[in-house]
């Protein structure tokens, strides 16, 4: 028990900077909760007093961003500044499960659909922009899942409309650009997204 | 490159940066390193089907190994971890190892993933400290890989941001005891080696002659880039300068070495482009070339 509990401690340390933090001020008492022999736990608080513990748990951040970052650039490049404290909160309480990462994706928008439902996402443009980038990964899920089946679904010219509530193809140009949006005029724009094959295309409408 | 020609080529690892050129300047490599689990989408122990091939870079895959030999590089195997070892994993390596007809099949020598049934990952590759504690883990673990993959099997060297204070062995020792109690192979990366030596401070140089050289089969060599005051194994464009003086060096004490593997994080494919690779392909032949004339 004695080593993979020392291994969970250090997954736990990585994964978590805050608890990393508390048992540099706090000491081995902050690590009461695994079964440690007297080395492994000085091995921990000399672990936790390294610089190079920061880089392990900025590293850990990179990797499980990577995913998220992939699967929504927009609403990502939109948050930017309110970025950091929302993966904070998600990661306080959503752990990676796999090591291809594969539900930090899955994890970020199930998290700002809580946000966008609760009225907590008041961020410009940032629900509809959200909303587009979410059905653009419901439809590559739904490709994952046909693959998946010995039968796969005929997905072929499957679509999907978004409305957006400002001109999309200056929202998402600028933030394909990695700009920020300028004021624009509100409206009433259709997004439409086709699945062809392997491909998907988007129809935007003026 | 077979099974059979003990001959040392130069390859690059598989990236989709690299789908193009893999297809272009197939002629200038000796072989193609992937990561198998780039090419499927692992649902977890118990799951079935668990692994499910995803078809992005595949046709690339199977269009290069028609003529070149491929070897497999793992990432989820987490051999080092304490309180699992993934036997659905492994087959699904040999399955891959039998489709190929890859030559070897490598891992790392540490652990990511923590638990069985409901895991949890550390999101990085984490050290084990080298206590013979974890060789007890790992002789099994390795004879098992080896029965199982029916091919020579590589245990990749650590690269590692902080160290545990109190270890038995020095990181040399272990490797050595390593290999030679379980038969396992080496697969040394010198970027690995470079970059623990940048941040915990020794010569990298003395490091390499006190490994067993004999053991080591392949060798990564690589870039990175500076991050928080540490100098970090990204991968970041072409091979440091300095990785090159190790290889230069160790080379020709390598008697079973068989590639030199090129590796660049896909996201600085605009620093490199196939230009850049192909001299990095280059500058890996002459070098080895040069060290195996003295």
């Amino acid at each position: 028990m004695s080593l993979l509990d020392f291994q969970r401690a250090l997954c736990d340390l990585t994964l978590n900077p805050a608890f990393a933090g508390s048992v540099l001020r706090q000491g081995g008492s902050r690590l009461d909760g695994y079964e440690l022999t007297a080395n492994e736990q000085v091995r921990l608080l000399a672990v936790v007093r390294q610089p190079g513990m920061s880089v392990n748990c900025t590293l850990a951040r990179a990797n499980r961003f990577a995913p998220i970052a992939d699967a929504f650039p927009l609403t990502c490049s939109l948050l930017k500044p309110h970025l950091r404290p929302l993966l904070d909160e998600l990661w306080s309480f959503h752990r990676p499960d796999g090591y291809q990462l594969g539900s930090e994706a899955d994890a970020f928008a199930g998290f700002l659909r809580q946000k966008v439902a609760s009225g907590e996402m008041n961020f410009t443009y940032a629900e509809e922009v959200f909303r587009y980038e979410c059905a653009i990964w419901d439809l590559i899920r739904l490709v994952q899942r046909s693959a998946l089946e010995s039968a796969p679904a005929a997905l072929e010219d499957t679509q999907v409309t978004v409305r957006f509530g400002h001109n999309p193809r200056i929202l998402i140009g600028c933030l394909e650009r990695d700009e920020l949006p300028p004021n624009l005029p509100p409206g009433d724009y259709v997004v439409r997204l086709i699945l062809r094959g392997d491909s998907l295309e988007v129809e935007m409408a003026d | 490159m077979s099974n059979e020609t003990p001959a040392c080529g130069v390859g690059v690892l598989f990236n989709p940066a690299l789908a193009d050129f893999v297809q272009s300047h197939s002629g200038s490599l000796d072989y193609l390193a992937v990561i198998p689990d780039r090419f499927w989408v692992d649902r977890g122990s118990g799951s079935h089907p668990r692994f499910v091939e995803t078809s992005a870079g595949r046709t690339v895959l199977v269009e290069a190994a028609r003529s070149l030999p491929v070897v497999l590089h793992g990432i989820g195997l987490s051999i080092c971890s304490a309180g699992l070892f993934d036997r659905e994993y492994l087959s699904q390596l040999a399955r891959w190892r039998e489709r190929y007809s890859c030559p070897w099949v490598s891992e790392h020598l540490s652990f990511s993933r923590i638990g069985a049934g409901h895991e949890t990952n550390a999101g990085i590759a984490l050290p084990v400290p080298y206590d013979r504690e974890i060789l007890d883990l790992l002789l099994p673990r390795i004879e098992a890989a080896q029965a199982v993959l029916g091919c020579p099997f590589l245990l990749e060297n650590n690269v590692t941001y902080v160290t545990f204070p109190e270890q038995e062995l020095s990181e040399s020792q272990f490797l050595n005891e390593l290999t030679r109690r379980s038969g396992c192979s080496l697969l040394l990366d010198l970027h690995n080696v470079y970059t623990n030596s940048r941040n915990h401070g020794f010569d990298p140089t003395k490091f390499l002659l006190e490994l067993d050289l004999s053991r080591i089969v392949e060798i990564h060599v690589a870039g990175g880039s500076e991050m928080m005051g540490f100098y970090t194994d990204s991968h970041t464009g072409g091979v440091a300068e300095d990785v090159w003086y190790l290889l230069s060096i160790v080379a020709r004490h390598c008697v079973n070495l068989r590639g030199v593997t090129f590796e660049f994080h896909e996201s600085t494919w605009p620093l490199l482009r196939a230009d850049g690779v192909l001299a990095q392909i280059a500058r890996a032949r002459s070098t080895l070339a040069a060290s195996c004339a003295v």
